[in-house]
Order: structure tokens, then C-alpha cells, then sequence
């Protein structure tokens, strides 16, 4: 498959995560061209809505359901993406890609892994999370941390058990418990309250060995890069996924250029140790 | 169980001497409190501060009538309890046990006394319990900043 071209998808299934963030799956209307979407976790898609225009969206999918079905997670945040709540099984979607680069997830084989994620920040990375489990004993202790503001802001709670089961030691924080719409019971893990920077902060240094992704807020990130190189992680182990005015996603557009680089084509993933430099400059 | 032993573990004592360690070991006791316990309580004297073996603990402020919100939580290998390092020595929060929590407990008036008499003990505590001040203070910065609005 060209992935230039629109395809159109099928939406199986929609679910709201939380109250603005939904996960569609979405299956190829033309199944003759028989093309999985064969892709890498920290790629992304262009998401078309008809009648409303096109935006970048994370792949969140396990990668060996690629055959029958793709994942996207997407976040409320403008006209598009708010259309995209509504959507619901049968709708009719456009899809191209994917695009950008990857988690290094080959290269993290025999090591330590922290995935650490804020918010929607989880989604890229799940796709890793599921690739991990897949190939578990690839890899040596595995940590996420992952903060929202609330409850019932955390994304895939119904997964964080089977996370938790396949030895990936999980580390929840909320900023706020105290709304009281939501039941405790519903949730089979628990959480810290504060900062998930707090609980990293809280652990012990890391090896050489440890290979840190971290997917979320600009603001969230550059905090934990710091934490991380704190906990002796090497800034050449760091891997950050920046989302940036991306349009085309294929690196022709210009929207997305930062300092020497396309957003979309030279990223999303981008290892720390190459752009620290671009994250001093206020401007960019 | 031995206590200096148990307390070298912490960063807090890293590298202290054996004597240093052993005062405060000496004003250290274990203690276990039940899910839902109050540890201490807003406004009671501070006169004890606790490294956590096991378990959570949940900082609670008591605002609107009296509703507890709570705001922090600390977890096993984290210290509870700073208050007691400045007056007027009074708890500013409520300290609930949200699991069953071992702890390992230091009196405070003990631990203030072996922290004048030995100067340099004392120096390398304050530094820590700043720099424990500073990350808590950071902490706090971060939940207020709203971290992950996009």
C-alpha cells in the first residue's frame, strides 16, 4: 500500500476512554488490497474526517492485530478531534501512513525499560507496552509511570491488571482524588496522589542499562528528562515523543520544521542526546 | 530487628558513622497502624517523623467543613513528616494510612537533641532534610502547574 494514499476504514469499534478521549478501531473497507497496516509503535496516522479535515494521530494498536484491525486513541483538543468523539461503529474514516520514526524498541532488547507517560501520552506508548508483553523476556525490568489529573482521566483501565500481570511494574499517580462521581471499586489498581515526577524521583538510580521513552505534555517531559538524568539515566537513552504542528505528515508542508528537523518525518520519537539543544531555545 | 541497620537503608543516613546512626536508632521504634488509622492529625504537636517500611500514606487538609482532601500520598522508603524540624513543631496535616503501613518511628525531641549536640551530624541532616523540603516544595509546584493540560 502507498501510504500517500487515503484508504478508507471502517470503524469496529469506538469507545470513550474518558469524557474527551475516545479509541476507534478501524478495519480496511477494501480488504482485496489485503494490506495490514504494518507499522512500528511510536509511528503515527493521518486521521481524515470526512467533511472535517485531517489530523496526526498516535497508533496505539497491538502490533500483531495489525491484520485485522487498527487502533487510534485521539484527544479532544480542536474541530476534528471533537467531531471524532461522536464517531461510532460502522462510520466510515480515511487513513494514511504511517509516518515518523519509532521507539527503539530493537535496541532496548536486554535492557531496562521506563516508559513514563502523562495524560494521552500513554497511547504511543501502548503500542510499546503490548510489543513488550509480546516478547517479554527480551527485556529486563519494565516500568511505567503514568500521571493524569484525575481517576478518571487514566486511560486503558481495564488493561493496567494485564500490565501489571505480565511483570511491567506500573506506577500511577493522579494530581486530585477528590471527585466523588467515581467509584474506587471500579478501578482494580491503585494510585499515588502528586506529581509522577514524585514517584520517579522516589525510586533508585537506574543502570547504565536503562532505556527511558517518555510520551506527553512539553512541559511534563522536560521535567522528567531532568529526573531521569538525576537517576543516572544516560541522556543517550532518553527518547522523547514531540508532536508539533503536524499536517502533512510526510515532511513536504514545512508546518512542522523545529530547528533542522521535520516533526513528522525526522520524529515523532526523537532521542535526547540530539535535540537538547532545541529544547533551550524558547522560541521554537 | 536491628535498627541502625534498618536505618542506614535510608538515604537520609547514608554515610553517617555507626555512632551517629546509633542515636537515633536508639530513639526508633517499629510501628504498624491499620488501613485508615491516623498517623498523626492537623494541629497535634509534631513530635515524631516516620520512614516508611511498607504501605501508604495519604496527607490529608482539612478544608469546607471539615471534608479531609487529600493531596499527597507517601509510599514505603519515603520519610513522613517534616514538621517537626521547625516551629512551632505542630503537624499541618493529617497523616492517614491508606494500607496497612509499617513504619519505622524517631522521636523527634531525641532526634532535634542529637542534631545539637553534634553539629556536623546536625549540618549533613538540615542539608538532606532541605534538599527533602525542596523536592516536596518542587512536588507540590508540579500538581499546581497542571503538568498534563496540553
Amino acid at each position: 500500500m502507498n501510504n500517500s494514499e487515503i484508504q478508507p476504514y471502517k470503524i469496529i469499534d469506538a469507545k470513550l476512554e474518558t469524557n474527551d478521549v475516545i479509541t476507534i478501531k478501524s478495519q480496511i473497507l477494501n480488504q482485496e488490497n489485503n494490506n495490514s497496516y504494518s507499522f512500528n509503535p511510536g509511528q503515527f496516522s493521518m486521521v481524515y474526517l470526512f467533511g472535517k479535515g485531517e489530523v496526526p494521530i498516535s497508533i496505539s494498536s497491538d502490533l500483531k492485530n495489525n491484520i485485522n484491525y487498527i487502533t487510534h486513541t485521539i484527544k479532544k483538543r480542536g474541530e476534528i478531534t471533537t467531531a471524532s468523539l461522536d464517531l461510532k461503529k460502522g462510520d466510515i474514516i480515511g487513513i494514511r501512513g504511517p509516518y515518523g520514526k519509532s521507539w527503539p524498541l530493537e535496541e532496548s532488547k536486554n535492557k531496562n525499560i521506563i516508559l513514563f507517560a502523562g495524560g494521552v501520552g500513554l497511547a504511543p506508548l501502548r503500542a510499546v507496552i503490548y510489543q513488550i508483553i509480546s516478547n517479554r523476556k527480551e527485556f529486563k525490568n519494565v516500568w511505567l509511570f503514568y500521571g493524569s489529573r484525575t481517576p478518571d482521566d487514566i486511560l486503558y483501565k481495564e488493561e493496567v491488571s494485564f500490565y501489571i500481570k505480565n511483570n511491567i511494574d506500573v506506577r500511577i499517580s493522579v494530581d486530585s482524588d477528590i471527585n466523588k462521581n467515581f467509584n474506587r471499586r471500579d478501578f482494580n489498581f491503585s494510585w499515588s496522589l502528586g506529581s509522577i515526577i514524585s514517584v520517579l524521583e522516589g525510586m533508585q538510580d537506574f543502570s547504565e542499562d536503562t532505556v527511558a521513552m517518555t510520551c506527553g505534555p512539553e512541559i511534563m517531559m522536560s521535567f522528567v528528562v531532568l529526573s531521569l538524568l538525576n537517576k543516572k539515566v544516560l541522556s543517550s537513552n532518553i527518547y522523547l515523543s514531540l508532536e508539533k504542528n503536524m499536517q502533512c505528515g510526510k515532511g513536504t508542508c514545512g508546518h512542522c520544521v523545529w530547528g533542522p528537523y521535520y516533526m513528522c518525518k525526522d520524529g515523532p520519537v526523537f532521542n535526547y542526546e540530539k535535540i537538547k539543544h532545541l529544547l533551550k531555545i524558547r522560541e521554537l | 530487628m536491628e535498627l541502625s541497620s534498618e536505618l542506614l537503608k535510608y538515604d537520609l543516613f547514608s554515610d553517617l558513622s555507626k555512632e551517629q546512626v546509633a542515636k537515633f536508632a536508639r530513639c526508633s521504634e517499629i510501628i504498624n497502624f491499620k488501613k485508615d488509622d491516623f498517623i498523626f492529625k492537623y494541629h497535634e504537636k509534631a513530635d515524631r517523623f516516620y520512614f516508611l517500611i511498607s504501605g501508604k500514606v495519604s496527607l490529608n487538609i482539612n478544608a469546607k467543613g471539615n471534608e479531609s482532601i487529600p493531596i499527597q500520598t507517601i509510599n514505603e522508603g519515603q520519610i513522613l513528616g517534616l514538621s517537626w524540624l521547625t516551629p512551632p513543631y505542630q503537624w499541618y496535616f493529617d497523616g492517614i494510612a491508606i494500607t496497612d503501613v509499617t513504619a519505622i518511628c524517631i522521636d523527634s525531641d531525641c532526634a532535634r537533641h542529637s542534631m545539637e549536640q553534634d553539629y556536623e551530624l546536625g549540618y549533613k541532616l538540615l542539608k538532606r532534610f532541605m534538599a527533602l523540603m525542596s523536592g516536596r516544595l518542587q512536588a507540590t509546584r508540579l500538581q499546581l502547574l497542571d503538568i498534563y493540560s496540553e
